[in-house]
Order: C-alpha cells, then sequence, then structure tokens
C-alpha cells in the first residue's frame, strides 16, 4: 500500500513539487524566524550563560541580569562559609556613559570582575585576562566598536568621568541591549560607575564536586533571606522573560512566524486538497475494484506523511544551511532541537488534516463512475 | 490454468448456481424531484463458462446493468444474484470485499494507475487483499507474460499504447484469478486489430480459465466472439440470436 501511494504521488510530479515547497518554506520558516527569535532573546541571558558559575546570588526579586540591584559585598564570607560552596566571587554590573573622542557619548554596560575568577571573567569572555592588569583597562567587544569610534588597542575613552583604555577585544559578545559591554576589573568597574566599593551586583558561586545544587540553594537562600539564589539556567531563563514579558517581542516574532507558518500551510494543505480531488478517477477505479474506504483513506493519508516526511527533512536541511550561511553574532540563529522537532509534528498535523479533508469527497465517490465516465 | 496459492477458497456450495441471474430487476436514478427509469423488470441468467454479451443503444441502461451485477450499484427492485450471493444484501465493505476476491473489472477508459508499472497496476488488487508485494509482483509477472507484455512490465501507463494498456487492465481482471470478468466496451478504445487481439484474449481466458465474462459493448464486429448476446432495449433484457463463438486463434 505504502508502494501504491508512494507512486500515485510522485505521478503527478507538478503538484507533488509545488506541495513539497509548501512544506519546505514552512519548515524553513518556523525554523529560521524561530531560531532567530531564540537567538536573540538568548543574548538577554549572555552574561549568565558565559559566566560559568553554577550558581547566582543577588538582590532580593532581582529579574534581569543587565539590570542588577546592589548587594553587600560582605554577604561572600556568610556565601562561602556555606557547605558545597568550592567558590563565591563577586560581580559588579551596571550602566554608564563612555565620552567619545569626537565629542559624542555612548551608554555602555560595565561588567567588573575578578582577573583570577574562574567565573564571569576572563577565561569565560574570551579576552586575554592579562590585558585587563594594565593600567585603566577595558576590553570591548570588535563588533561594538563601531559605537565607541573604533577604538585601536591604547586608545583611550572615558567611562563615568573617569580615563579608561581598551587593551583587548572580545569576538561577538553582544548582549540584548543596544549598549556596548565594557569588561574590566571589579574595582575599576566600582569607579565607573561610581559605586561605594562595598557594594556589587552578585556573587557567582561554583559547587564543589560532587555538592547537590539543589541542596547548596536552599543552604545559601536560608543563609541570606534577603538575597535571591538562582542557579544559572534558572537566572538565564528569568532574564529572558523580562524581556519576553514586558516588551511584548514575543507576540511580535509569534504574530510574524504565524503569519508565515499560515500562507506556507495554506499552500501545502490547497495543493494536497487539489491533488486528491484530481485523482477522484483513480480513487473510484480503486473502489470499483474492491478497495475499502479505509484503505482508501490509509492510502490517502501514506502520501501525507511522505510529503510532510520528505519536505521536512528538505527543510530542515535547508534551514541548517541557512543558520550556517546568515547566523553571525549580532543576529544569531539558533535551532533549537524543540523547534526543529515541533516544526516537523506541526507540519505533519496539518498535511495529515488536509489530505484527510478531501477523503471526505473520495468516501462518497460512487465506484460506478468508472463505468459510467 | 495458473496456479493461484494467493486466492481464498470459494463457497463450493454456489458453484452449481448460474454466475448471474436477475429477476425483476429495476432500476431510476433520481434528480431531486426527476426520477428516470433505466431498467425495469430485467430477466436474465448467465451460466457459468460463458462469454455473454450485452448490447443496446446509448442510454439503453447496459452499463447500469453491469455496474449492478458487479456489486457498484444496488437495484431498486428485484433480485440480483452474482455468483451466489445476493448483492442487494451486501454491505459496501462486503460488496467491495465481493468485488475484489470474486470478479474482474476492465474499463473503456482503462483507469489504470498512472503512477504505477504495468506490474504493479495487475498487483494492486493483490495489495489490496492482503497479499505480500513480492508475491503479488511475482503473480503480475505470470498475468503479463499471460497477456503477451513480459517485456512491458516496468513500463508505466503513459509509455504503453491504447492496446496495450488494456492488455494490462485485463491482466488485473485476473489478478485475484476472478471467478467473473466484466468488460466494459474493451474495445471501444481499441482500433479493429487491436480490439480482435483484446477479445480473442479475453475469450482464451474464459475457455481456458473456466471463467465467465459478461462484456457491455456497441462494437458489432466482436459479436462472434460471443456464447449469447442479451440486448437491452428500453430497460428490459431480450434475448438474440447468438452467433456461433468464434473458436480461438492458435
Amino acid at each position: 500500500m505504502w508502494n501504491i501511494a508512494v507512486k500515485m504521488l510522485s505521478a503527478q510530479r507538478g503538484k507533488l513539487l509545488t506541495a513539497l515547497v509548501g512544506v519546505v518554506f514552512s519548515i524553513v520558516l518556523v525554523n529560521v524566524q524561530g531560531g532567530l527569535f531564540v537567538g536573540l532573546i538568548r543574548k538577554a541571558g549572555l552574561l549568565v550563560n558565559q559566566g560559568d558559575a553554577d550558581i547566582w546570588v543577588g538582590h532580593k526579586q532581582m529579574n534581569n541580569v543587565d539590570f542588577p540591584h546592589d548587594i553587600p559585598r560582605s554577604w561572600g564570607q556568610r556565601i562561602r562559609s556555606v557547605a558545597g560552596v568550592a567558590l563565591a566571587e563577586p560581580y559588579l554590573v551596571g550602566h554608564s556613559v563612555m565620552t567619545l573622542p569626537s565629542g559624542g557619548f555612548e551608554q555602555v554596560l560595565v561588567v567588573g570582575s575578578d582577573p583570577a575568577s574562574q567565573m564571569g571573567s576572563a577565561a569565560q569572555l574570551q579576552w586575554d585576562p592579562d590585558a585587563l592588569r594594565q593600567p585603566d583597562a577595558i576590553v570591548v567587544d570588535r563588533l561594538d566598536a563601531h559605537k565607541i569610534d573604533n577604538p585601536a588597542l591604547g586608545d583611550l575613552r572615558e567611562i563615568g568621568g573617569r580615563r579608561a583604555r581598551v587593551t583587548g577585544f572580545t569576538e561577538g559578545v553582544l548582549g540584548f541591549l543596544v549598549t556596548p559591554y565594557v569588561f574590566t576589573t571589579l574595582e575599576r568597574a566600582t569607579e565607573f560607575l561610581a559605586r561605594p566599593s562595598g557594594q556589587v551586583s552578585y556573587f557567582l558561586v561554583k559547587l564543589a564536586p560532587g555538592a547537590d545544587a539543589a541542596a547548596v540553594r536552599r543552604r545559601l537562600q536560608a543563609r541570606l533571606p534577603d538575597a535571591e539564589v538562582y542557579d544559572s539556567d534558572q537566572y538565564a531563563q528569568i532574564s529572558i522573560a523580562y524581556w519576553l514579558q514586558r516588551t511584548g517581542i514575543g507576540i511580535s516574532f509569534g504574530a510574524a512566524t504565524v503569519l508565515g507558518l499560515f500562507v506556507g500551510l495554506v499552500i501545502v494543505a490547497q495543493t494536497l486538497y487539489a491533488s486528491v480531488l484530481d485523482r477522484l478517477a483513480e480513487f473510484g477505479a480503486l473502489k470499483a475494484i474492491g478497495a475499502r474506504d479505509r484503505q482508501i483513506l490509509s492510502l490517502i493519508l501514506n502520501q501525507a506523511l511522505l510529503l510532510a516526511a520528505a519536505g521536512s527533512a528538505l527543510g530542515l536541511i535547508a534551514a541548517a544551511a541557512l543558520q550556517q550561511l546568515f547566523s553571525t553574532p549580532r543576529a544569531p540563529i539558533a535551532i533549537p532541537w524543540q523547534i526543529a522537532a515541533g516544526s516537523c509534528v506541526l507540519v505533519t498535523a496539518i498535511c495529515l488534516a488536509a489530505a484527510a479533508a478531501p477523503f471526505l469527497r473520495v468516501r462518497r465517490i460512487d465506484p460506478a463512475m468508472v463505468l459510467q465516465s | 490454468m495458473i496456479a493461484d496459492p494467493l486466492i481464498p477458497d470459494r463457497p463450493a456450495a454456489t458453484a452449481a448456481l448460474p454466475a448471474v441471474a436477475a429477476l425483476g430487476v429495476a432500476k431510476a436514478y433520481r434528480r431531486g424531484a426527476a426520477v428516470t427509469p433505466v431498467l425495469d423488470g430485467v430477466e436474465l441468467t448467465i451460466p457459468r463458462g460463458q462469454c455473454a454479451f450485452l448490447l443496446g443503444p446509448s442510454g439503453s441502461g447496459k452499463t447500469t446493468l453491469l455496474s449492478m451485477i458487479g456489486g457498484l450499484l444496488k437495484p431498486d427492485a428485484g433480485k440480483l444474484s452474482v455468483l451466489g450471493s445476493d448483492l442487494t444484501r451486501l454491505t459496501p465493505d462486503a460488496a467491495a470485499e465481493f468485488r475484489r476476491t470474486r470478479l474482474g473489472f476492465i474499463f473503456q477508459r482503462f483507469h489504470l494507475l498512472q503512477g504505477l508499472t504495468a506490474s504493479e497496476n495487475v498487483g494492486a488488487p493483490l495489495i489490496l487483499s492482503g497479499v505480500q508485494p513480492s508475491q503479488a509482483r511475482q503473480r503480475a509477472e505470470e498475468l503479463l507474460d499471460l497477456v503477451g507484455l513480459g517485456d512491458f512490465r516496468r513500463q508505466i501507463p503513459r509509455r504503453l499504447s491504447v492496446g496495450q494498456c488494456q492488455r494490462v487492465a485485463l491482466a488485473r481482471a485476473l489478478a485475484n484469478d476472478p471467478e467473473l470478468i466484466l468488460a466494459d466496451e474493451p474495445t471501444a478504445s481499441l482500433d479493429a486489430e487491436a480490439g480482435q487481439q483484446a477479445m480473442q484474449l479475453l475469450r482464451r481466458v474464459t475457455v481456458e480459465m473456466g471463467r465467465t465474462a459478461v462484456v457491455v459493448t456497441h462494437d458489432a464486429r466482436i459479436l462472434p466472439f460471443a456464447d449469447s448476446i442479451l440486448a437491452v432495449e428500453r430497460g428490459r433484457v431480450v434475448a438474440q440470436p447468438t452467433p456461433t463463438a468464434r473458436p480461438l486463434s492458435p
């Protein structure tokens, strides 16, 4: 039956191609559009994801890694004393203004950490940690350089009224905000941000080998009732949710994707529907020679499955190729398996529904038509 | 005769009954309030092993009669027994199974599946019966050899001549080793020579395999292939003088 389904479908090459293009288009659209969205929104948790900490400790109700509230640096000792904590490093994040040689200025997001730290610092953020040991040193991203008048190594800028020297570049560490990241030492960040020296934004915690993360989190929360304690994945998700819920970006992207998907699927559904109706005489002949309705339905659904499977495979290959070609740090295309699998399931469901709908027509075919035509 | 391990046992109790027996069969088509009577009180008997022709002008009801014999339509009134089964009592699924296992159809326009090769077209009824594809293919190739198309088994219908398509349709009709073959204008699309060849083949199958055939035709050139001729006139069947059936050519 499968063979008959395949052969009948492939006999109408033009229609098969049109339907296949519709399926491929739908899969590519969902995956690339969804991948762009995921790539963009994941940038909201960039510092968390690149920080390499197991647990983030911050102010009560912290909700976005880029918009922290100060906590006392003295908490560090209490955190380090909790069983299961191997390391706890202070981390400072805050907004400031960089004055440019051209006379302009640019909002920047200053990130301060201990250059020797194993978390949220040099090793995780790509640049040479020794670069920050130079006086007034800052590291910026090469892709954000145009926003700050394209500095060369050694060029001077001013942040929060303090002198800053560009001593290194990261490659593609771009956040969700348009403000460039400026990486520096904790002490220098404190100066750029004009913060009291006893305040930081977070403590990044590394667990001791074999420690149970949930248990350590509970102990930390008990030790610091005024703090919020999240593991890294949680805090990245919270930071992402901040933008999703407050900007409606998910709805905008989602609406565009759904609209495109709808167009693609209408093409598929219409083509499949027309393709089945075009073959009413063949289905009539099959009924006349003894095919049961459920055998015809199985044949039509097999054709839809084949189309969905082939279109999904080609669509995923095309989406992966587009991802390779067009994904950049500024507009990353991140296609999680959930989107890839979800798009295939959705397209398959639509193909099956689109094929099953004309079956109602096929069911009503009087097989005597083949003798009377 | 072709060995047919794929074919289920036939009900022996009905073997003595005529292939087709109609008593007072009537049929009318309804469109809205309009009722068009087509057949009215048809009485006929076609013994087994015969090649019976249904003749008649267009609109006389012969195709409707063939459709009813084939279980594709139900009579409005009367009794119709085909191969011992009362077709008026069959459910749609049972009628489909009856057609698939006991009847073979040859359509005027062949209705071959365009994407399938000759072999796959012939094997299609077997696949519908649940036969394994390899067995169906083997049987289809035997039948294509029988109708002289062994070298064309991998050709799709588009690449075959009209006469070859007709032979593929005949082979398909034989796939399930039917007791009764129903042919609707089997020579209408063929030239004289191809028509003669097709009828030679059909007649050979009927005689050699001990099957019954009912053929609807307008084509006077093929009347010598009939064992009996039944004329359909104004909704009734009238027996006609039957020519001596043409002997099979060697």
